[in-house]
């Protein structure tokens, strides 16, 4: 076996479908996608090359950019502060929940098996105005003066998309979060109760620690997911009112689709998968710290 | 050069691709359509294999050697609305000429469509007839790259066509295509709630405010309003800015650079628009309602009126609405507005959608004539008119049949007692790009971020940005 793996044609032969295949579906489309975000195609007619004019355009004039990118921010610090540690403490607390338990976990991950597109709507239907079921509620308790135009007005609208993300996503942050506290070992938690540890501190000094690798892996999803995030935000106010929700896919969508600004649509693109690349990077360095073997 | 050869193959690609769906997609359907549709039919005429004959085009008069047309259209579905007529229209052409087969293909919806034609443009294949807009972003790079046929005008005289739409089609005095239908905006009202709260249909500015007052109380909300799609915001601003200049040439001239959007116009429309709003006319949260959401809410009663186009006069035979409210739809124009110079019959009228002949057909003689054929009173303009598809962009008054709704006999007399017509809207004559700045300006006035002084210099500076663009 070592043989074969230290042989190099080998191992070139065994990682080639893969390499390939990463190769056509990842690598290339960016590398063309570098080269359009060089030109000033329109997504039809001719081009030219403009060189990193594109670029210079995104930095220098496009307050919009900066918006989006600042509510891309935003919403990785909701998920990273927010929704992350209510997960993990849900988590925790659904292991003393006896018979309940199972039920918990499978109710608490529906929203994230159900279509996007379904419970997206449904969020659009309880902060409608008039008829939405937030503002009824409101009425019904006597603080109609509370109720707002939820996704209309440009203060509102971001928080709410938030919300709506943070809740969209939170099964499968639970999930996560879940599978790792239960594969502590039961012999860990019998020893801190010889040695006389309360539940919250077994909790939080012996089980929280053990989650690291979980929790970094899940951080960074949390940050790639927050820069990536289209579709919901896409359904639900579509960047509006105003460009006050526009997030970088949104962005970088209406850019190349609504105004036919292919090119720098491109460049918009690159420069998402740079961020998300230089987190990635930044965020594993961050937490690198070795866990002790259990 | 191998910039060239690399965007074909991607085009040719992508058309595979979307041949191979279609196919896939046919192949589902119950039969029906497979025996039924045109293109299979066409194929099973002896004509067919003789299509490629060179010789038809270089005479001028239509030859009676078998030739097919393609015929590439938006709408898709074929059993109802403009598809069936087309498709009637189609097969009664070929009919009385044996020897021509038309092979129709379709795509919808409009975006989709404008982008295939751009690639067939592109790889220099276009249909014989396609449908056509008189948008600028869509027609002018055609025309500009020689792609459309022109169309002698002077054979058209007997057809009726208003003046306005044959102009949307034209360029430099040659008409490039020939309009389908007519679009005109207005105000949709449901009688019994105006009877309820004691209101008469308003024809000034002050009238409509009252109402909005009358019907607030009472919970109603006044107008249901596509605010999301910034084109509804964009139709109203037209009307608005003619109401208070008194003339479409205000908008129109700005577009050309022979005017200016810093017309002092501009601001008293944008004023008035924040005026109505403040007012309550589309109650809370309208900039995030979208058009299912407010034609719902008027066909269901919830609001007392609509903001809409004369393609929304079905909704009197939409049966997802209630009877009692599909029988009280009414139309009425736009009123006045304070200070304003426009009156209530000038009307903003476009011509939208039509078709277009491709320049290198090799039947162009002939596919004039069929169009020719096809936009003949009797046939277009009746047929539409009489079986509640449409307006054409023909005279049909003689058609009417005395049978129409009430409401489709309210859009009638606002069309037909108009002084003058818009023409191309503002918002169609914009880039793409600066079409969304256009957009973009809208909704920050209706939310307040700009104000009307502002907005005046936005959008004057996106027009004069398309201008330039567009030399």
């Amino acid at each position: 076996m070592h043989k074969i793996m230290s042989d190099r044609k080998t191992v070139f032969l065994l990682m080639a479908p893969g390499m390939v295949l990463f190769a056509i579906m990842i690598v290339v489309p960016i590398v063309i996608s570098f080269y359009y975000s060089l030109t000033n195609w329109d997504g039809v007619g001719e081009y030219s090359f403009v060189g990193f004019k594109n670029y210079a355009d995104i930095f220098d004039s496009d307050s919009i950019f900066g918006l989006s990118l600042r509510n891309s921010l935003l919403l990785g610090l909701g998920l990273v502060l927010i929704q992350h540690p209510f997960a993990i403490l849900i988590a925790m607390l659904v292991q003393y929940c006896g018979r309940w338990e199972k039920l918990l976990r499978v109710c608490i991950f529906i929203p994230s098996i159900i279509s996007t597109f379904v419970t997206t709507k449904l969020w659009v239907s309880i902060f409608d105005t008039t008829f939405g079921l937030l503002n009824r509620v409101l009425t019904i308790i006597g603080k109609s003066d509370w109720s707002q135009d939820w996704l209309g007005s440009p203060g509102y609208a971001i928080g709410c998309v938030i919300l709506v993300l943070m809740w969209q996503g939170f099964g499968y942050a639970f999930i996560l979060y879940y599978a790792g506290i239960k594969g502590v070992p039961k012999d860990l938690q019998e020893a801190a109760m010889l040695d006389g540890a309360s539940q919250i501190q077994f909790n939080f000094r012996i089980v929280l620690p053990l989650l690291t690798p979980v929790l970094r892996i899940n951080m960074v999803l949390a940050v790639v997911s927050a820069f990536k995030q289209m579709e919901t935000v896409y359904l639900l106010t579509n960047g509006g009112p105003a460009n006050s929700t526009q997030f970088m896919s949104t962005y970088l969508y209406s850019k190349a689709f609504r105004e036919s600004m292919y090119g720098y649509g491109n460049a918009i693109s690159i420069l998402l998968v740079a961020i998300c690349l230089i987190v990635t990077v930044i965020m594993n360095r961050a937490m690198k710290r070795e866990v002790g073997e259990y | 050069m191998k910039k060239i050869r690399n965007r074909m193959m991607l085009i040719a690609l992508t058309l595979a691709l979307v041949a191979m769906v279609l196919a896939a997609c046919g192949k589902n359907n119950d039969g029906k359509s497979a025996s039924e549709s045109p293109s299979a039919s066409a194929s099973d005429t002896p004509s067919a294999s003789a299509s490629d004959t060179p010789s038809a085009s270089a005479s001028a008069e239509p030859s009676a050697e078998p030739y097919t047309l393609t015929f590439f259209t938006n709408n898709s579905d074929r059993t109802v609305g403009q598809g069936k007529m087309e498709q009637d229209l189609i097969d009664q052409y070929m009919k009385e000429n044996p020897n021509v087969t038309i092979k129709v293909e379709t795509l919808s919806p409009d975006p989709q469509f404008q982008d295939k034609i751009k690639v067939y443009n592109a790889s220099n294949s276009l249909p014989d007839i396609f449908t056509a807009w008189g948008n600028t972003n869509f027609l002018s790079p055609l025309i500009k790259s020689g792609a459309l046929a022109e169309i002698d005008r002077s054979t058209l005289s007997e057809h009726g066509f208003i003046d306005a739409a044959l102009d949307g089609f034209s360029s430099d005095g040659k008409l490039y295509g020939l309009p389908r239908n007519s679009d005109f905006f207005g105000l949709y009202y449901n009688k019994k709630i105006f009877a309820d709260n004691g209101i008469e249909v308003p024809t000034t500015e002050a009238d409509l405010l009252a109402a909005f007052t009358k019907l607030k109380a009472k919970n109603i909300v006044p107008i249901a309003m596509d605010g999301r799609d910034q084109w509804v915001s964009g139709l109203w601003f037209d009307n608005m800015l003619e109401r208070a200049s008194g003339t479409f040439d205000t908008s129109k001239n700005a577009m050309d650079r022979t005017g200016s959007f810093k017309d002092p116009a501009v601001i008293q429309a944008a004023a008035a628009m924040q005026k109505w709003i403040d007012a309550g006319a589309f109650g809370k949260g309208f900039l995030n309602q979208d058009y299912g959401a407010a034609r719902n809410m008027f066909g269901q009663g919830k609001a007392a009126m609509y903001m809409m186009g004369e393609w929304e006069m079905g909704m009197a035979a939409d049966e997802n609405f209630p009877q009692e409210i599909r029988d009280n739809i009414g139309a009425f124009a736009f009123p006045t507005i304070e200070g304003g110079k426009g009156v209530t019959t000038d009307l903003a009228a476009w011509f939208g959608g039509g078709y277009a002949i491709a320049n290198n057909s090799k039947h162009k003689a002939e596919s004039i004539a069929f169009l020719t054929w096809m936009f003949k009173p009797e046939n277009w303009a009746k047929g539409v008119w009489q079986n509640g598809i449409t307006f054409p962009g023909q005279k049909y008054d003689q058609f009417m049949t005395g049978n129409e709704t009430a409401v489709q006999k309210d859009l009638s007399q606002m069309f037909n007692t108009a002084t003058s017509y818009s023409g191309t809207v503002a918002q169609d004559k914009f880039t793409a790009d600066t079409q969304k700045t256009f957009y973009d300006a809208l909704s920050q006035l209706e939310l307040k971020k700009l104000t009307p002084e502002e907005f005046s210099n936005t959008i004057d500076g996106a027009a004069d940005k398309s201008a330039k663009a567009s030399q």
